[in-house]
Parts: structure tokens; sequence; C-alpha cells
């Protein structure tokens, strides 16, 4: 019987490298101008069809994701609306500034008023929201970070403050 | 020649009538013939909006137009077939399937069916030669309008980017999550299923909500993802790395999901009722046909986990069946253009009707 080498959220992430890394045909790139339009096109209160990989159901998911892609996920996910224009401005800046890590960005989103009122859930996001949020406490979260690293926790679990800031400002960049 | 290709679109949402669309459209293009394509909006609701499509279209002359009316049109949604025009060569996609397979009292008045019957009845029987795009198409159409058809076969979008790739032994399920799609018939199957795969929606619709409510209620997360809309890099990433692909859908008209498959050389897990996709599936030769229970297709799914060799000759099978099927946008065009249709069934396929 044939088993996969990788789990459910390495699977899905590494269907996510390929095809970034195979390119894009011209059929690719009207569904990239459609779905383009489509976020333009969101107005308050009013949704269109937007094309995002929008079903996680675990916070590691997001770990491939910075950016507008991971806020568009985590909304979309969380909210299964995208975000508001200004809402994204502002979750973006947060990411680059390393005022909010994604982990506690999708914190905020669950707890938040229309989150709650949607249920919205996914698993691993406490655990990894309140970890991340320990590491910003001073000394205690250096010594977190030590045993974290010790303990040879997932990636998501880690401290990752620093390189999820270089990632976005590398995304941002990209993105001119 | 001018070609004018002419169809319905509801706004803002995209599937494979759009994906046929432009993709007859640039194989005209190519072919050095001067295309347009004409639409109209499409309301599914309320009933007088249906009829009042229908009157549009009739009323609809293409030879007059204030410049340069076509030569021939090729109408491929209802109610476009109405229109005025006297070259029309029809490539149905489908019927207004309300009114006749699909047909609900609850849902579908019997003055509007009765409306649309003789609507389609007056305008195909109109068209200088009327083409479906399935053999499942024509069958409706001689059983509940009886217009005889003849199929004309295409190729799915970007043909030639699919390809194969390891096996990571998954199931996946592409495909709008719809009722009709049979999406939780999988999810069910997953609980009888012995093996350990992993189970891939991909795809959104009406229903998707409901299939994920479902796999948090039965705590299947671990082995089971909604992807949502995926990219069709990433969707054709799914398939090269699929150890089979489900679509067992009811009475589908022809179903791209097949032939997609076919093309990254994985075999189909399908139902006896599935429609479309029975022109292609062959039972142990390039898939699994099974009864549309759960438990039939976890069988299926367990016979082609536990012996990922047969998967993979099925597969391999299923890509040297496509190829032997020819199908091409230039044999489309050169059809719809010029051919007359012939008599009789195409005997390229065989036939499971």
């Amino acid at each position: 019987m044939a088993t996969s080498p990788l789990t459910l959220d390495q699977l899905v992430a590494a269907i996510r490298q390929e095809a970034a890394v195979r390119g894009r045909s011209p059929l690719d790139q009207q569904s990239d101008v459609q779905r383009e339009a489509n976020a333009r096109a969101t107005t308050a209160g009013r949704t269109g069809t937007y094309y995002k990989l929008s079903s996680f159901t675990c916070a590691a998911e997001f770990l491939p994701l910075y950016g507008p892609e991971f806020i568009d996920a985590a909304y979309s996910t969380l909210l299964f609306r995208p975000p508001e224009a200004g809402i994204m401005e502002r979750r973006l800046a947060d990411l680059l500034t390393g005022r909010r890590t994604r982990w506690e960005i999708l914190l905020e989103i669950c707890l938040s008023g229309e989150g709650r009122s949607k249920d919205a859930r996914i698993r691993g996001v406490y655990l990894a929201g309140a970890i991340s949020l320990g590491y910003r406490i001073p000394l205690l979260g250096a010594a977190l970070a030590v045993i974290a690293w010790l303990l040879r926790l997932p990636p998501w679990l880690q401290d990752r403050r620093i390189a999820d800031m270089m990632m976005e400002a590398q995304v941002r960049l990209l993105q001119r | 020649m001018r070609i004018a290709i002419a169809t319905v679109q509801v706004p803002f949402m995209h599937g494979g009538a759009q994906i046929l669309c432009e993709g007859l459209r640039a194989a005209v293009a190519a072919a050095g013939h001067p295309v347009e394509v004409i639409t109209l909006p499409f309301r599914f609701a309320p009933e007088k909006e249906v009829l009042r499509a229908m009157q549009v279209w009739r009323e609809e002359n293409l030879m007059e137009l204030n410049w340069q009316p076509p030569d021939l049109v090729i109408p491929l949604m209802f109610p476009a077939w109405g229109l005025d025009h006297p070259n029309k060569r029809a490539w149905v996609l489908h019927q207004y399937r309300a009114a006749y397979d699909l047909f609900d009292p609850s849902q579908c008045s019997r003055d509007l069916q009765q409306a649309v019957d003789a609507f389609d009845r007056a305008a195909l029987k109109d068209c200088a030669a009327v083409y479906t795009i399935a053999r499942n198409v024509s069958r409706r159409m001689l059983k509940y309008t009886e217009v005889a058809s003849t199929p004309l076969y295409h190729p799915p979008a970007d043909e030639a980017e699919f390809y194969t790739g390891e096996c990571w032994n998954y199931i996946l399920a592409p495909s709008r999550i719809e009722s009709l799609k049979r999406q939780m018939l999988l999810l069910d199957a997953v609980a009888h299923v012995q093996s350990k795969v992993t189970i891939l929606f991909a795809g959104t619709g009406g229903q998707q909500k409901a299939l994920q409510d479902a796999v948090v209620e039965r705590r299947l997360s671990d082995r089971v993802r909604l992807l949502g809309q995926v990219t069709e890099a990433e969707k054709r990433a799914l398939y090269a790395h699929a150890l089979a692909v489900f679509f067992g859908p009811k009475d589908e008209d022809y179903g791209y999901v097949t032939l997609e498959a076919m093309l990254s050389s994985k075999p189909v897990i399908t139902c006896t009722d599935s429609g479309g996709p029975l022109e292609f599936v062959e039972p142990d030769y390039t898939g699994e046909i099974v009864e549309p229970t759960a438990e039939a297709v976890a069988a299926a799914v367990d016979r082609l986990a536990e012996n990922p060799a047969r998967a993979a000759r099925l597969g391999q099978q299923a890509y040297e069946r496509y190829r032997s099927l020819g199908l091409s946008w230039n044999k489309v065009v050169e059809t719809l253009l010029f051919s007359a249709p012939p008599s009789g069934a195409n005997p390229t396929f065989r036939s499971r009707i």
C-alpha cells in the first residue's frame, strides 16, 4: 500500500509550491486578472466571487503565506469574505513592522466580534497566537524561544518574528 | 467567413461554459476567420425573466446589424439558439435542464416547462445543423425535445499543460461543489475506506459550507481538506500527484474533469449514473465505475490504494486512451463551419446509452 511521505499540511504546501515553480499558463493569467478584478470590486457589505485558497482547517497551513495572500486567505477562511481595502493595508503594515505576527492576526480575527458571530475557528490558532504573544514578554519571551528551539517545536510555533518581517519586506518589494 | 458565437452570460460567474466559449473563439480566430462573441445576460429566476430571455433572443435578428452581419452563427446556450439567422449551426452545451431532466414542479411551473419545450423545438429545428458537446446531451435532447444532434467533442483548456508526477496517495475531487456533483458521496465513503488515503476537494460552490461543516462534524480534518478555489497551476499539480480522481456527478453533460484526469495519467472513479464521464472511463482499464453508494466508492478507493501499480497502469492507459480520441479544436472548427452532420452515432466512442 502506498503511503505519502507528507502530512496533509505539507502536502497542500508542496502542491502550491510546485504550482508556483512550474509557472502559469495564459488561463492562469486570465484567472489572476479576474481575481484582481473581483478583489477591487468588493464593496462594504457585499462581496463578489473571489478566487482564493480559502478552506484551511489548521493554522500551520498558513505558514507558506505572506503579505496580501496571507491576509486574503485569513479573512476568506475565517470570515468567508475578503478583507476591506483599508484593513488590508493596516494588516500589511502590522506584518511589515512586526507589530503583529501572522498568528496574532489569525487570533485577532477569531476573537473579533464578527469572528465570534461567525464562529470563526481554526485548529491551532489559540496555541500559536498565545505562544506568539508569549515571545513578546521581555526576558521570558527569549527563554520561551530557546525552549521552543530545544524542543524542536514545528516552525509555526517557533519565534519567527525577524524572519517573517524580512519575508514581508521581500514580498512587498516583489509586488512593486 | 464572419463567425458569431452567440451565448448567454451570468455576470461574475465563470465556469466551463466561459472556458468553452473562449476556446472556440480562439480556435475560430486561429483558423483565420473574423469572430465575435455575442452575449446577453441570463437570469435563472424569476420565471418571467426566463420567458423574457426567450423572447429577446427570438427578436434578435443578426442579419440586420448596422454594419457587417455574420455569415454563420454558432449558438451555444439556451436561449441563444432562438435568434434569427439563416445559417445557424448550434453547438449545444446543454439545454435548460430545469425544464427537462431536472424538472421539479416546486421549482419550475408547467407553463414555463411547456414554453421552453416549444421554444427549443422550434429554434433547434431552425438550425442548419445541431451539434452537442457530448453524447449525453444528445441523448437528452432526443428524449425530451425529439431533436437529433451529433456529439462533437473538444479538448479541455490548457491541454498541453497537464502532466503527471509522483503519487502522493490522495484522491482528488475537483469540481464546483454542488449537490449534483455529489462530493458528499465521496465524503460518506471515507467512513468505509480502509486504506490510508487522504481526500482533497478543489473548488467552491453552493454546497461548500455544508461539505466543510460535515468534515468538521465527522472529525475528518486530518484526512480530508477542502482547498477552495485553486489556480490552474495548482489544479494541474493536484492532478499530477493524485492516486486517482473521483468524479461521480449525477448525469453530467460532459465533464472536463475526466479528460483532465486522463491527461494527467490518473484513473477516474465514477458512478454508473454519472453520464458524461462514462463515455471515457472504462472499468478496470482507465478507471473504476461503481454504484453511487458510499460502500462502492470506498471499495474502489481501496482497490486503487492497495495496488498503486495497478492505479498507475490504469492511469497510463487512460492517457493513451485520451490520445487515441484525437480531440482537437481544429476538428471542432472544421466540423462546425464546414461539415454536414453525419447520420448515426460517432463510431469512435463506445456507447453506454
